[in-house]
């Protein structure tokens, strides 16, 4: 049996996405698209259908408190997903930028999106981040994996190869964020070796790892990080073992912990990146954050809402989160701490893929950064432009390097990592206070942000080409996360071996 | 009307209003919600306070990277 992914059969609106057992085509009719013009359409778009990925044109529209995109498969009948619920408001969380392109990495489409990334010249955006996976082992085998780890693939890639995909992803993507994943990476007996190349190559290198290593072998994190790791996104999705079992297969939240304690000990930034299904730990939100504050590392919370692309044991659209409601139930976990309103739609991904909140860290309570108001709507790719004219290629690198600047602000040691505040060496002056004063907001500054992965069922291919986070594809592509990580409603992966 | 400041001999700048070589001055700045005292050139007649180019877009600057959000 598919699970409940099928839109509201025309005449009964309210089933839409209440229905867990329903088959993926089985409550759909090839006229089902008029049963929506009830329903004020706020914008077209693409997008696909989730049996047989075929593009489709797809509606979105509101429907009381729901935005859901709806669109229908001639073959496999009417689909239709909530994908944002409650406050903010759709309509109010804009963005404007002009996108920039980055040329020199665009690849001939015969296909077009999403078929044809490497990239294809219809991508919109530059990446700031790339991710390298560099084998496909894992110590884990969780439940829930987007990218289906620890299966039969490869296994480890050779290191000196890996060694010259950095150095070609350097020359091609330029600058960016340079993300180490897998598989498991700190399975990889090469991975010092791997970091110290990517940290001469990149502006920050983060490590994305489950933590049982770094838990287990006190000396790994240190010996990460005098390789040159930047900080460390690690899994981290609740303080609850019974919670964990449902979601990583495993009792590990002292294992966890144990990962954190280790990475402290050995002065590495660290981001803890929650997974989170609704109904299982969306509960555990104000937790998490409370048991963050307590860490002066731990530079902040990264929640990915748990999406249903690649192996997901607990598929289900009633499992699915929407960014607005995160928001809620942070504020609600936190005694009013955070402040939805407070959050800033994302200026280099699709608007509609992320939100980040800015705080400083105090004695274990949360102090909203000044200025973090989302009407003060700048966009590290410039102010929105009136023409539709290709950015220039310098417009583009910096239009990165000011994404890729606020990214190592945000999770990286002090928040300034390589780069030096002052035209005049620290070395040649006696420090005042202003480098006081930086120094000690770099050190306080805590973030929460969140990133809304696309699936089959929440695919909107508008946003997918405004994507700024790619995998590499070895030999020589670069493909947006959500489209590496596709499968279809019967695991049908789109890129994935 | 509009002065400008200029560089007083060897030993450093000058306020363009009195004339008079710019001392180093406690400055109170107050910047995110925090004030701190800094040592500033400023005028010893009329209070003017210079900040010069290595400030401003140097440790003044990343001040205010520092609330910059993607």
């Amino acid at each position: 049996m598919k699970p409940g992914w099928a839109g509201p059969p025309p005449d009964n609106p309210e089933a839409v996405s209440l229905a867990p057992e329903a088959s993926a085509a089985g409550n759909q009719a090839p006229d089902a698209a008029g049963a929506l013009e009830n329903w004020p359409v706020l914008s077209v778009t693409e997008s696909l259908c989730p049996v047989c990925l075929a593009v489709l044109k797809a509606d979105i529209y509101r429907r009381g408190d729901e935005i859901f995109l709806a669109r229908t498969c001639p073959e496999h009948g009417h689909f239709a997903e909530a994908i944002w619920r409650g406050e903010p408001r759709f309509e109010d969380w804009r963005r404007p930028k002009e996108p920039a392109q980055n040329v020199a990495i665009h690849r001939p489409a015969a296909r077009g999106c999403p078929y044809d990334c490497g990239l294809c010249p219809e991508h919109a955006q530059h990446p700031c981040t790339i991710l390298l996976e560099i084998t496909d082992r894992c110590n884990l085998g969780c439940p829930v994996c987007y990218a289906s780890s620890g299966g039969q693939g490869p296994g480890d890639l050779d290191t000196d190869t890996l060694i010259g995909y950095l150095k070609y992803i350097r020359t091609q993507a330029g600058p960016v964020v340079l993300q180490i994943s897998g598989g498991e990476p700190t399975l990889h007996p090469g991975l010092p070796k791997i970091i110290k190349a990517a940290s001469l190559l990149f502006p920050a290198v983060q490590l994305n790892t489950n933590g049982l290593e770094l838990a287990t072998d006190p000396s790994l994190a240190l010996e990460l990080k005098r390789a040159g790791l930047s900080w460390v996104f690690l899994q981290f999705d609740s303080l609850d073992d019974e919670t964990l079992v449902r979601l990583r297969g495993a009792k590990l939240a002292e294992v966890k912990k144990a990962a954190v304690d280790n990475l402290e000990k050995a002065g590495q930034p660290t981001v803890l990146v929650p997974t989170v299904a609704k109904g299982l730990n969306d509960g555990h939100l104000g937790a998490l954050v409370r048991y963050a504050l307590d860490k002066p590392l731990v530079r902040g919370l990264h929640f990915q809402p748990m999406t249903q692309s690649g192996r997901n044991g607990l598929k289900g659209s009633q499992n699915r989160l929407t960014l607005p409601e995160l928001l809620t139930l942070l504020g609600q976990q936190t005694d009013g701490a955070v402040d939805p309103k407070s959050a800033f739609p994302p200026g280099c991904e699709h608007e509609r893929c992320s939100f980040h909140l800015r705080y400083r860290r105090l004695e274990g309570r949360l102090i909203p950064s000044p200025g973090t108001v989302r009407e003060s709507s700048g966009s590290c790719c410039g102010p929105p432009k009136t023409t539709t004219t290709p950015s220039r290629p310098e417009e583009t690198a910096a239009s990165r390097n000011r994404a890729v600047d606020i990214i190592l602000r945000s999770w990286s040691p002090g928040g300034l990592p390589k780069t030096e505040h002052s035209l005049i060496p620290m070395a040649a002056r006696k420090p005042d206070a202003f480098d006081e004063f930086i120094q000690k907001a770099a050190r306080e500054s805590f973030s929460l942000t969140a990133m809304a992965f696309q699936d089959a069922w929440t695919m909107d291919l508008a946003r997918l080409r405004g994507c700024c986070v790619h995998v590499f594809l070895p030999p020589d592509r670069f493909v947006p996360f959500c489209a590496m990580n596709l499968t279809s409603a019967d695991d049908r992966a789109l890129y994935r071996p | 009307m509009a002065y400008a400041f200029s560089k007083f001999g060897a030993e450093g700048w000058s306020c363009p209003k009195c004339q008079q070589p710019l001392q180093p001055v406690e400055v109170n700045v107050k910047y995110m919600g925090s004030s701190f005292f800094v040592e500033l050139p400023g005028c010893p007649t009329c209070g003017t306070i210079l900040v010069d180019e290595e400030l401003a877009v140097g440790r003044m600057l990343e001040v205010e990277k520092l609330l910059e959000d993607k």
